[in-house]
């Protein structure tokens, strides 16, 4: 039932009880129509606390917190919970409980592509916020990612591999959704190619070595024709590895290769076996958040109506950068690698958003259009049955009703990092000590993030990561 | 004065008492039990029919190959020993590559034609078992010897493979199995066996 349908009756039942009585139905009407609207705001309150403790690094009391309050997040942000609850759980490195929050969370993705009518049609007369929130595309292929990761982590190395496959057969049916043609379109994940390669590689067999050679090529291709509108060149794992994988596939690959990175040097197949190789992922600051803007339009009438839209705002960290350092417990020469940028994930969102500007701002004003013609025929209905006095309370409580339901989907999966850096270090075998200094954007050390003691044997390849949101 | 229209109201309240109710409303789960060999697809994935079947097929075509003929003239009165390797996993889903190897065990014991050999997990256990009885808890009328296991002649190892062709709410995917018996003594494969399958999953973009 519209809000037009209940102000029908609450006039006819005007019409049959006194006016007091009258007046109370249609408060009440008012009230319960404001109270399931409020519903419609979604897990901001949660996020007061979310946001804070993210922030803060206080990633266990986030987790804890997200699940106390998982049904504050509401039916229709299901998703979104299991989503927050499964970043929390892989920041504080419980994979399972990671790997079983983003596995309901790609399921659920995939129910809700099915879209349910009646649900879409209650956001063309209250708000984008009562349909179910379904994940934006690069959001989907980030639970893979995160999935992936989890499962690295656990040196289960052949169900990463399944990720693998999953974002690469994903990425593809994204892709084809897009004209040829068509900018800033999200169709390609380099630097998600790039960990797949590794993760490939990983595999150690030959149709592994190929997987990953093919996934190196479709990175580089990505960070050349997708990545450098967000200012992100490819990171120095992938010349090198790609390399390397192409020497393994033959002269002809290696000479394709090696015409784009002529002086570069590589490691063979044969030599990273007597080595051993750490990539860390330095999953850095919080992810845009989306904001309410509120444009006031005047009316033919001479009175105002809100419309509202998202936008997203950038949350500013302190942390620029990062350095790898590795110290063998016999010996003194320390091992340093840089941190170079992998992944622009908040880029990414703005982009996503400002993809769908025009579209989100057409079914707003004709929703927001609707609303207001309704309204005013209501009013005149009202006046002309019982009154000036019918028609004013009306349109005083139908403007009030266009104002509160007028809200702006701000849902996105917020408790995403900022941009993810890469970095590897390759070490003789051995018992090592690695942590990461983290610098601002001068260079100054900001802190150190341990990363423990690792036994390193030869061939090994090890996966890990840090967190900061500072 | 106009004449009342309660019914209206009745409407309206009946309307909102109905909401809450369905809103509140939440039925448990239905549980119905089913004939293991029912075959049930609810997501497309692999699932335990085609994990069965499959193995069951294989198994079938593994055993009326000529490399068991062979065996049986040139050992007579002795069956082959087999031994069921790794199963590698290479497709799209998380497969439980467990479950697929009892079904490959569960097929080859029951043709009755080869016997086999517990896998490698499994014998570490045998091992501790009989290693325990050796302490002198164990009687020595039922102490079983330690050197007394039976070597595997071939090895049965494969893979499951998947060919995704994907675009929003739909996709075909091609399973491909593939198994190999290879002797232990000369490394030489005695036989390959691939079954294929091959879903169409489509998921509808609207409902009511």
């Amino acid at each position: 039932m519209s809000g037009r349908d209940l102000m029908k009756i609450t006039i006819k039942t005007y019409q049959c009880l006194n006016r007091r009585l009258a007046f109370l139905v249609l408060l009440a009407v008012a009230g319960l129509l404001l109270t399931s609207l409020s519903g419609c705001a979604g897990p901001r309150k949660v996020y007061s606390t979310v946001d804070e403790l993210n922030a803060q690094g206080e990633f266990i009391l986030a987790r804890n917190y997200v699940e106390e309050h998982a049904k504050d997040y509401g039916k229709r942000n299901r998703l979104l919970y299991l989503l927050d609850r499964g970043m929390f759980a892989f920041s504080t490195g419980e994979f399972r409980e990671a790997i079983a929050s983003f596995t309901e969370a790609e399921e659920l993705m995939s129910e809700l592509y099915t879209i349910s009518l009646s649900q879409e049609a209650t956001t063309f007369v209250v708000n984008d916020n009562a349909a179910p929130y379904r994940g934006e595309d690069f959001e989907s292929v980030m639970v893979n990612l995160f999935l992936a990761l989890s499962y690295a982590n656990l040196s289960e190395i052949d169900e990463a591999l399944v990720e693998a496959r999953k974002v690469d057969s994903k990425l593809t049916a994204i892709n084809l959704q897009y004209a040829e043609n068509e900018e800033n379109a999200y169709r390609e994940d380099p630097f998600i190619r790039l960990l797949m390669g590794i993760l490939y590689e990983m595999g150690q067999t030959s149709t592994d070595l190929n997987d990953a050679y093919i996934s190196y090529s479709k990175a580089l291709q990505g960070y050349d024709s997708e990545y450098q509108r967000f200012g992100v060149s490819f990171p120095e794992p992938l010349v090198e590895n790609f390399l390397s994988v192409a020497s393994f596939m033959g002269r002809a690959e290696l000479r394709t290769v090696q015409q784009r990175f002529p002086s570069y040097r590589f490691a063979s197949q044969a030599d990273r076996k007597e080595m051993a190789e750490v990539y860390v992922l330095h999953l850095s600051g919080r992810t845009p958040i989306k904001q309410e803007n509120i444009i006031v339009v005047p009316t033919p009438d001479g009175q105002v109506v809100k419309v509202a839209f998202p936008s997203y705002e950038k949350i500013p960290g302190r942390i620029a950068g990062a350095r790898l350092h590795a110290l063998p417990e016999l010996g003194k020469q320390q091992f340093v690698a840089d941190f170079s940028v992998g992944e622009p994930i908040g880029g990414i969102a703005i982009e996503n958003l400002q993809n769908r500007r025009v579209r989100i701002y057409a079914k707003t004003l004709a929703r927001v259009t609707a609303k207001y013609l309704a309204v005013r025929k209501a009013q005149r209905e009202a006046a002309d049955q019982f009154g000036g006095w019918a028609g004013l309370l009306t349109k005083v409580t139908g403007d009030i009703l266009i104002f509160v339901s007028e809200q702006a989907d701000l849902r996105s999966w917020r408790t995403l990092p900022e941009e993810i850096l890469i970095s590897k270090v390759t070490l003789p075998p051995g018992s090592y000590q690695l942590w990461a200094e983290c610098l601002d954007a001068s260079g100054r050390f900001v802190e150190k993030v341990e990363l423990g003691r690792r036994e390193l044997k030869a061939g090994d390849k090890i996966l890990m990561q840090f967190r900061t949101t500072e | 004065m106009r004449r009342c229209k309660l019914g209206n109201l009745y409407k309206m309240l009946a309307l909102m008492v109905l909401t809450l109710l369905f809103a509140s409303c939440a039925s448990g789960p239905s549980v119905k039990r089913t004939d293991v060999d029912e075959t049930i697809d609810l997501s497309g994935r692999w699932n335990d029919t085609d994990s069965r079947l499959v193995a069951e097929e294989m198994i079938l075509d593994c055993l009326e190959r000529p490399w068991l003929e062979r065996y049986q003239t040139s050992h007579p009165g002795k069956a082959p020993t087999v031994i069921v390797a790794t199963v590698k996993n290479r497709s799209h889903e998380h497969i439980n590559t467990q479950v697929f190897i009892k079904n490959l065990e569960r097929a080859l014991i029951n043709s009755g034609r080869v016997q086999f050999v517990a896998s490698k997990d499994e014998r570490v256990e045998l091992r501790e078992e009989k290693a325990d009885q050796q302490y002198g808890f164990t009687s020595r009328e039922t102490q079983k010897s330690i050197s007394r296991e039976v070597g595997a002649d071939y090895m049965l190892q494969g893979s499951i493979n998947t060919i995704k062709d994907e675009i929003k709410g739909k996709y075909v995917i091609l399973y491909q199995v593939n198994l190999e018996l290879i002797e232990l003594e000369t490394h030489l494969k005695k036989w390959i066996g691939q079954k294929e399958i091959k879903k169409y999953v489509k998921r509808s973009r609207f409902t009511f």
